[in-house]
């Protein structure tokens, strides 16, 4: 077990990770106890603003020195710190499970890295693995280091097949939660399915959600030449529409860089549009400069 | 269709492996990806392909099977039209029986040409080549593998048929050299010869006599009948049929006499007149017109030898024998002094006699007769005087002098009272002998004189008391003044040697088409080529002469006994190894060619793949 985790979170990632947090940006709802900023006013030490006081208000609020000054009753408004829960929604398809490492490892890596970051800021986590059209809960509300580590036996056990249609699966997820932490969508997003459907459906739930797009390296730069059949990993059977056979010549390439720099606009134009975080990287790619350089500069982590 | 290669057609082997490579090229290979998704995304930025090139590979695989099958029956060249592959090689019989006038008007040289003309057409029209030769007195090509009509007809046009006899092997070696290059090539030999034996199989013959009928007059004859007159003889034949034939004797330009002659079908039958007097005859035609297919052995025109004046000087103190002889020759008149005389060397002479005496110098005549000299030539050496009488007898050894000197004359009963016994270098020729002594001797002098030395005095023989002795005479004047022709009836094609004296001047010949040569005067002799049959005239000095140009009797009835060859394979011996030689380098060739394709089609299989590759 402890292996396990070790493969997921090592300790050099670990020691990344200290003094680093979740870059969550806007003023979320949540549980009592937490250390995230809220909307509202509450009880915490930390001042935020006068307000002027209305009868039916807590007269222990009142900031006398001030009334002294001016003959007028004003509350002192105090922050108010709530605990948020994050949610992983991870595509288990069977396209994850390709490269070298699998993209599966490194987004699972990620995973785990980023719930470390959010347990640290007293947040909770939970991990929904994306199979075919269900959401399948892996662990919820996973609170504390402790109870990360025990969990990340759960999430190392996750195996990819099949395919995911996210605009299906999102949707079911039992706990999706509304307005009180993040949503971390992690794919490889090559699909024919409208995924864009469930990132719209997460933003209905008031959800900060961040795009991971996780692809192997042969997926960006692919090598193959010659006259080949391709065969989709998720196809079902040879007379899946998904397989193709094609003669793979410098033209050909040409047309799939092209086509990939078009996917990655469409995806960044998107996530510009819906104020939706989103962020590529390559599956052969070590977590903690994944962390340190795409997280960073895609504002995921600060 | 056929190949003249077949050969080439191994190069069909290409084909399946042209197949076999295409079966056996890489197909799809089948490569499992994460997602095809991208890759599907993609189509929509590819260049928009034509439909060609959607066939592009079988295009390819089409043309390479093009170039192989297209290379293999190139290769192996094929033969259409007819059913064959033919280079005509025709050889036309131009001799002068082809002028034998057919049943329709056209002698059977114009219908050979017609037909040629007509062969040619059609194998022009097919894409073959006609090679024309034609067969006179020699074998010439007159058109070599042309595939223009115009041009073989042209050929023909300016080709008439000649006079001589038909050049039949000169042409069968051209053929035969033709169908080595050419083994496929259609030899046919256009001809009136008749001919027993089979032709080979390689020749076709076209025979163009139709039986038409021809009387010949052939084997011509003119001799002393030895009372002054002259017998005339001939041979009369009728080619093909019986017939009753009237044959004219001419002489000088008047018929004289004529002859009815039956003639049995194919069998000669002599024909012989007399001729009275023959120093009035100038000429002498036999002839006959009995209105056959073949006009040019219908005459025969004989003009007899006439002597040629001869300047003669004579130099003896007693030169009644000589003087008599040389008056009794005829030839004009000699000049006679006494010996020692200083004007003896004055004017020219073309023959000369020194009667007891030598000339002071080496004599500028034709030919000079010493007789019985007190000093002796270079080359000769007196070693004494025989007193025994004997015959004169012609030497045993034989010589051309002898034939030129004792022509016509008979020795029997000269004898020889005394004589000079001499001993002669190997220059000198002994004519005659008297008792095994040289007694008649001649040699050529340095500058073309010819020397006849008698080496007895006349007074001590009974020579010159026979007539015999004026024809020693005539002939020792003819070693300086020959006869201007020695043939009077040639052939057409023969060549004819003229003796133009230096002091004659050029000879005037007149041809039988009425057109005139003259002949420059040449001490070696002028040739002549005798190209049209008939009479010709010749006229030098105040002379004339003439002879008679025959076809060659051959052309009479023109006929072969044994079968043309013809080899289609190829030789033994060297032309074999040459031929093999050249097969093998075609061969070798030809598997440089299939190795080319071969890479052709591999390199191409090889730029495909790269490209697809790249």
């Amino acid at each position: 077990m402890a292996n396990r985790q070790r493969q997921l979170l090592d300790e050099e990632t670990l020691a990344l990770l200290d003094g680093r947090d979740l870059n969550i940006r806007g003023l979320l709802e949540g549980w009592f106890g937490g250390n995230r900023r809220s909307a509202h006013h509450g009880s915490s030490m930390e001042f935020d603003d006068y307000r002027a006081y209305l009868p039916g208000d807590d007269p222990r609020r009142i900031d006398w020195n001030l009334y002294g000054r001016t003959d007028e009753l004003y509350l002192r408004l105090f922050t108010d710190e709530r605990r948020q829960h994050h949610r992983f929604y991870i595509d288990l398809s069977a396209s994850m499970a390709w490269g070298e490492p699998e993209k599966r490892q490194t987004a699972l890596e990620l995973v785990a890295a980023l719930s470390y970051l959010a347990v640290g800021a007293s947040d909770r986590v939970s991990w929904y693995a994306l199979e075919g059209t269900e959401c399948r809960r892996v662990c919820e509300a996973v609170s504390g280091r402790e109870d990360l580590f025990l969990s990340l036996e759960t999430l190392a056990s996750l195996e990819c097949r099949g395919d995911t249609r996210m605009d299906e699966s999102v949707p079911r997820c039992p706990d999706p939660g509304f307005h009180d932490g993040a949503s971390f969508l992690i794919s490889d997003f090559l699909t024919d399915a409208p995924w864009k459907g469930a990132v719209d459906w997460l933003l209905g739930k008031k959800r900060e959600v961040c795009l991971l797009r996780v692809l192997s390296r042969d997926e960006i730069a692919p090598e193959l030449t010659g006259k080949v059949q391709l065969t989709d990993a998720e196809a079902v059977g040879e007379d899946d529409p998904r397989n193709r056979r094609m003669e793979i010549g410098r033209a050909r390439l040409a047309a799939y860089a092209k086509a990939y720099a078009w996917l990655e606009e469409d995806i960044r134009s998107f996530a510009v549009s819906r104020g939706v975080r989103a962020v590529t990287v390559p599956s052969d790619k070590p977590v903690g400069r994944i962390l340190f350089d795409e997280a960073i500069k895609g504002e995921i982590m600060r | 269709m056929r190949f003249q290669n077949p050969a080439g057609l191994w190069l069909l082997l290409g084909v399946p492996v042209l197949v076999l490579i295409w079966l056996i090229r890489p197909r799809h290979e089948e490569r499992r990806v994460s997602s095809s998704y991208i890759w599907r995304l993609s189509d929509r930025f590819m260049k928009r392909r034509l439909p060609v090139s959607r066939l592009r590979r079988w295009l390819v695989f089409a043309l390479q099977l093009l170039l192989v099958t297209g290379g293999a029956f190139l290769a192996s060249r094929p033969v259409l039209g007819h059913g064959a592959r033919v280079d005509y090689f025709l050889i036309l019989d131009s001799s002068a029986s082809m002028r034998t006038v057919t049943e329709s008007g056209e002698t059977r040289y114009e219908a050979a040409c017609g037909m040629i003309r007509e062969v040619s057409k059609r194998a022009v029209a097919d894409g073959h080549t006609v090679t024309l030769v034609s067969a006179g007195d020699r074998a010439e090509v007159l058109v070599r593998e042309s595939s223009s009509a115009g041009e073989i007809s042209d050929a023909l046009e300016g080709t008439p048929c000649g006079w001589s006899g038909c050049a039949l092997s000169g042409a069968m070696t051209l053929a035969q050299l033709f169908l080595y290059e050419h083994p496929d090539a259609e030899v046919v030999l256009y001809t009136d010869q008749t001919a027993e034996a089979e032709e080979a199989e390689e020749l076709t013959v076209v025979r163009l006599d139709r039986g038409e009928w021809n009387a010949a007059l052939t084997g011509f004859t003119v001799s002393q009948d030895g009372e002054g007159g002259l017998t005339v003889g001939a041979e009369l034949t009728s080619f093909g049929r019986d017939a009753e034939i009237a044959v004219g004797l001419s002489v000088n330009g008047k018929m004289t006499d004529a002859v009815n002659m039956l003639c049995e079908a194919d069998v000669p039958v002599g024909v012989r007149f007399s001729v009275g007097d023959s120093e009035t005859v100038i000429s002498l035609a036999l002839e006959i017109d009995p209105g056959d297919a073949f006009a040019e052995d219908n005459r025969v025109v004989y003009y007899p030898e006439r002597d040629r004046p001869c300047d003669t000087l004579l130099v003896s103190s007693m030169p009644f024998y000589l003087s008599a002889a040389l008056r009794a020759l005829n030839r004009g008149e000699a000049r006679v002094i006494p010996p020692g005389s200083s004007s003896a060397a004055e004017g020219s002479f073309d023959f000369a006699v020194y009667d007891g005496c030598v000339p002071e110098e080496e004599p500028e005549v034709g030919a000079a007769l010493l007789v019985n000299p007190p000093v002796l030539p270079d080359g000769l050496a007196a070693i004494g005087i025989s007193d025994e009488p004997a015959p004169l007898t012609a030497s045993a050894a034989g010589s051309a002098f002898q034939d030129k000197l004792l022509g016509g004359v008979r020795l029997d009963g000269v004898s020889v009272g005394r004589h000079l016994i001499a001993d002669a270098s190997d220059d000198w020729a002994t004519v005659c002998s008297v008792g095994g002594d040289p007694a008649i001797l001649a040699r050529t002098m340095e500058n073309g004189c010819a020397l006849v030395v008698m080496l007895f005095d006349l007074h001590d023989s009974n020579l010159p008391l026979r007539t015999d002795f004026v024809g020693l005479l005539r002939n020792t004047v003819n070693l300086a003044v020959p006869p201007l022709i020695d043939r009077r009836i040639v052939a057409v094609g023969d060549r004819l040697t003229l003796r133009v004296l230096p002091n004659t001047g050029a000879v005037l010949v007149l041809s039988p088409d009425g057109s005139g040569a003259e002949v420059p005067e040449s001490e070696d002799g002028a040739v002549i080529e005798v190209t049209l049959p008939g009479e010709y005239r010749l006229l030098t000095g105040g002379e004339e002469t003439g002879f008679f140009a025959s076809v060659p009797e051959s052309e009479s009835r023109p006929a072969r006994t044994g079968p043309l060859s013809l080899l289609r394979d190829l030789p033994d011996g060297e032309g074999a190894a040459e031929a093999e030689e050249e097969r093998e380098q075609a061969e070798s060739g030809l598997w440089r060619a299939a190795a080319a394709v071969l890479l052709l089609i591999l390199l191409t299989e090889w730029g495909i793949y790269l490209y697809e590759q790249s």
